[in-house]
């Protein structure tokens, strides 16, 4: 299997106080897999423009390892692999992050980005409206033998929603929003990227808003977060407007969060879930 | 009647997200909303001057069946990009 590695300097944008960004760490994992394609397959104007194929998200997982600070490291190297599953059908990107200088010595394992992706062929090019379609023959030669696979990840959002629906509810707020250009790629399509965003700005509204009737609330602007798992079912585009609802509740102690990402237009009740879990 | 866009068709709308129409069937006020705003039909329709599958259209909140169906004039018709995934 082919892995690509690329350093990426540390600036201080990179991080919150607590750890790498969710939001860096989506942005650069898309970022590695549009630098796995220009190596191995093509580059990402050529899928789109000459093949008319994209790709669209329908499965994050992201878990923090070790700790790594801004301080700690000098440069974080990313490493990425991409297979493709299911004859064609889906994709499976896996981007690591790995501290290295300064504390972080010769290497230290900050994250994972794995992912789930599902080709789209564009059916028309003006507006880049796409439907799910497998890679065609000529993109699927491009993958090594061991760059194929039949399984694709399993669901875990399901099984995580039941499980903090035992826990002890904090709190739960709604979170308008409006996806903007600035959270857009080329398609007016939202950056899966804005997914962090989305749900942090509703978990701190939150948090801020209620600590004072539940202080272990506080935690989850204190203490890092460990795990986030998304599942996506449509995506937004620019001027749509939307809505977080989020809901905080105690496992054994430890906090979780879960955002339903709802819209105005119906049809589409639920765009996605995120499920933030800490400790 | 009036159409409600989804975002990435208003650039074809000159940013309209809603836009108002007279029509007594949901085809008969696409053929409006086309005419009004010419970019919108290579978009939305295809050859045969059928609504592209990645299209759905809801009247009045629930699936459209027929572009046939009548309408009244405080109908809505959503047109929402239907993409699976995100």
């Amino acid at each position: 299997m082919r892995t690509l590695h690329h350093d990426l300097v540390v600036d201080t944008c990179l991080f919150s106080p607590l750890q790498l960004q969710p939001r860096a760490l989506f942005a650069q994992s898309w970022n590695g897999l549009a630098r796995w394609f220009a190596a191995n397959v093509c580059s990402f104007p050529s899928l789109l423009g000459d093949h008319h194929f994209g790709m669209v998200f329908l499965g994050i997982h992201l878990a923090y390892h070790e700790p790594v600070g801004f301080f700690d490291a000098d440069v974080i190297g990313q490493e990425v692999t991409v297979r493709l599953l299911r004859q064609g059908s889906r994709l499976e990107l896996v981007s690591r992050y790995v501290g290295r200088g300064r504390e972080c010595g010769d290497g230290r394992l900050a994250a994972e980005v794995r992912c789930t992706l599902c080709p789209v062929a564009i059916t028309e090019p003006r507006s880049l409206a796409a439907q799910p379609a497998p890679f065609p023959e000529d993109i699927q030669r491009c993958f090594a033998e061991d760059e194929r696979g039949t399984s694709t990840a399993p669901r875990v959002v399901p099984a995580l929603l039941e499980e903090i629906s035992r826990g002890v509810p904090l709190g739960e707020r709604q979170t308008p929003f409006t996806i903007h250009r600035h959270m857009a790629e080329v398609a007016d399509q939202w950056s899966f990227s804005e997914i962090p965003c989305l749900c942090e700005a509703s978990r701190e509204h939150l948090v801020l808003e209620q600590v004072g009737r539940a202080p272990e609330l506080g935690q989850a602007l204190a203490l890092p977060l460990r795990t986030v798992d998304v599942e996506l079912a449509r995506p937004y585009y620019s001027f749509d407007r939307g809505v977080t609802s989020t809901q905080a509740a105690s496992l054994g102690g430890k906090l979780a969060f879960v955002h339903r990402l709802g819209a105005t237009l119906p049809g589409t009740p639920v765009h996605g879930i995120v499920v933030e879990r800490y400790g | 009647m009036r159409f409600f866009l989804s975002g990435n068709l208003m650039r074809f709308s000159n940013f309209q997200r809603e836009v108002e129409v007279d029509a007594s069937t949901v085809r008969a006020g696409l053929d409006t909303l086309v005419e009004q705003y010419p970019s919108l039909r290579e978009v939305l329709l295809d050859n045969q001057h059928q609504v592209r599958g990645v299209h759905k259209l809801f009247l009045d909140g629930e699936p459209l069946d027929s572009l046939q169906a009548a309408v009244r004039h405080d109908s809505e018709v959503a047109v929402v990009t239907a993409i699976a995934g995100g």
